[in-house]
């Protein structure tokens, strides 16, 4: 194992070769670059981001620049606790406030950044954005086309009747 | 078979798709399964993402009281997860209302049913019950009549 390092910022480059020097503690939020980091000690190179283009790292930096002294939630921590509610704080409601191309990248980006909170909040808002939509409502906003057959669209009918005693 | 649709939700790694569900209400992802062949074949593939949501959970003494059956008769599959769906928060309330219509003004509602034999949900706990165990109020024209079982 290297040495631990003692740098204070590292250097990210996205997708589309932009590079972004961030603090250590701030880019460590990603356990993925933690984890690179503590393998390789002292990184003076930009570290590529591959999957990630300048928009969306820059978000993401924000994000973390902003919860970088979030407690970091244990590894085993039981999945079903980080579930039981839909709630997200409102400064990451307002930071989740984009337009849907950039919210399904920045889920993308977190998801291979390895940053668990920001995947929940963004798979959080998500859920959030279908609660109390009809069907037809949700295909409206996925702009969605309905592409059950009338058999299937009865079926349909049929589960909605909920009351009906069987 | 149809093709897969062009929003980014459908190019979503399967796992992280399937972590958005885990985060809907049942009666979220019931909808969601309502919307297109995709979602209502992926959702239906995942029984123990739709038994694990927030309105979903009930326990089988509660289940047993309100159908007299258990769980293990309707499951797995969404296709009978309306027998479980229950209204989680105020957001999914007018939708509620407007699906099961409890109490339909319009007769056609009813789909035949016998009143005395419809379900309904309680606005102040959500308990579910038979109609002989609600009040209803309807001073309020505005809203509507408002339904609360006397427990």
């Amino acid at each position: 194992m290297a040495t631990p390092s003692t740098q204070a910022t590292v250097k990210l480059q996205s997708n589309d070769n932009v590079v972004i020097e961030v603090e250590r503690a701030i880019a460590e939020r990603s356990v993925l670059i933690k984890n690179m980091l503590e393998d390789c000690g002292e990184v003076t190179d930009a570290i590529p981001i591959s999957n990630v283009n300048e928009s969306i790292l820059r978000k993401v930096i924000e994000w973390c620049e902003h919860h970088k002294n979030d407690p970091v939630a244990a590894e085993n921590e039981n999945d079903d606790s980080r579930k039981k509610t839909t709630d997200i704080d409102e400064w990451d409601q307002k930071f989740m406030n984009v337009d849907q191309e950039m919210l399904f990248e920045i889920i993308l980006a977190a998801n291979f950044l390895d940053i668990k909170p920001l995947l929940d909040t963004g798979c959080k808002t998500v859920a959030n954005m279908i609660k109390g939509k009809s069907p037809e409502e949700i295909r409206k906003l996925f702009n969605i086309q309905n592409d059950f057959t009338p058999e299937e669209e009865e079926q349909i009918r049929r589960e909605n009747e909920w009351a009906e005693d069987r | 078979m149809a093709s897969t649709p062009s929003h980014p939700i459908f190019h979503l790694p399967l796992e992280l798709r399937l972590e958005i569900y885990s985060n809907c209400t049942a009666l979220s992802l019931l909808q969601l399964s309502h919307v297109c062949t995709f979602f209502r074949s992926e959702i239906n593939r995942y029984p123990s993402i739709i038994k694990s949501t927030r309105g979903f959970k009930l326990g089988p003494s509660i289940v047993e009281e309100i159908l007299g059956k258990t769980p293990r008769e309707f499951l797995p599959g969404m296709n009978h997860c309306r027998q479980f769906v229950l209204c989680c928060s105020e957001e999914e309330m007018p939708l509620w209302r407007e699906l099961f219509d409890n109490f339909p003004r319009d007769p056609e509602l009813h789909y035949g049913i016998d009143p005395d034999k419809r379900r309904y949900y309680c606005e102040g706990c959500w308990n579910i019950g038979y109609s002989y165990e609600f009040d209803v109020d309807e001073s309020d024209e505005r809203r509507g009549p408002i339904q609360q079982c006397r427990r």
